[in-house]
């Protein structure tokens, strides 16, 4: 995907643990399973999303 | 090319019948990665869930402009690092405490047993756009220019950015952080 590849590329000690960090926490959960068929449906129907969006970052 | 790898490069909607079987496919195929994606940047389940859930509302209002392009995948993660941004900055707005989490203290890290989740969640303490940019080039992989376009910011934005972040994240983790490191990532940048 993508010419830069810090994995292989001068990627110093600290910045491979980072990578590690975030790929255990990454698949530290499973994915929830999305709702496909009711996003068509409000979006054929014009409505507004399922779920008003909260202010968590 | 397995069907999430077909969705990352354009080529998943060949042989679909139509634009609602599309989408489904896209979202079974490439929802869980969105999803890691949206766990990291945010660093809770619970809004990374709603990140995914309103990233592909939009994206499925908009799907079939999306579904037309070259990298529908990366169209769909952008739309997600820029709605993410969008909810930091009104979240600001509103409130002006930490989001969740405990703090972490600086030079609290020695003998602590998993540096990487105190990394994870050091990483939950950058603003939110030093945050994505780091969390663009280290988990998703990208280059300078194409974190500067999924942000629509220069590229030098992008170098700062980045810097600034992993030399806040270094510095809370001195033990992890070797002279010879340091000297590397100047030698990069």
């Amino acid at each position: 995907m993508s010419s830069h590849d810090p994995r292989s590329s001068g990627c110093t000690p600290f910045e491979e643990e980072l990578i590690n960090a975030m790929n255990d926490f990454a698949h530290s959960t499973d994915s929830p399973a999305f709702d496909t068929t009711g996003m068509v449906h409000r979006t054929a129907a014009g409505a507004p999303p399922s779920s008003p969006v909260s202010p968590r970052p | 090319m397995d069907l999430a790898a077909k969705w990352a490069t354009g080529a998943g909607r060949n042989g679909v019948g139509s634009t609602e079987g599309d989408f489904h496919g896209f979202v079974a195929a490439r929802s869980a990665a969105l999803f890691r994606g949206a766990l990291v940047l945010t660093g809770s389940r619970d809004a990374a869930e709603d990140l995914v859930q309103e990233t592909l509302e939009r994206a499925c209002r908009k799907w079939r402009t999306i579904s037309a392009k070259d990298a529908p995948d990366a169209y769909v993660r952008r739309i997600m690092v820029n709605l993410a941004n969008d909810r930091w900055r009104r979240f600001r707005r509103t409130a002006q405490h930490p989001v969740d989490g405990d703090p972490v203290a600086p030079g609290d890290e020695y003998g602590r047993i998993d540096s990487r989740d105190q990394l994870v969640r050091a990483l939950q303490q950058l603003p939110m756009r030093m945050r994505t940019v780091v969390v663009l080039r280290y988990f998703h992989d990208l280059s300078d220019a194409e974190i500067a376009a999924d942000l629509k910011i220069s590229q030098s934005t992008v170098r700062s950015q980045l810097a600034r972040g992993i030399d806040r994240l270094r510095s809370q983790f001195p033990a992890l952080s070797t002279p010879s490191s340091q000297q590397l990532t100047e030698g990069t940048r």
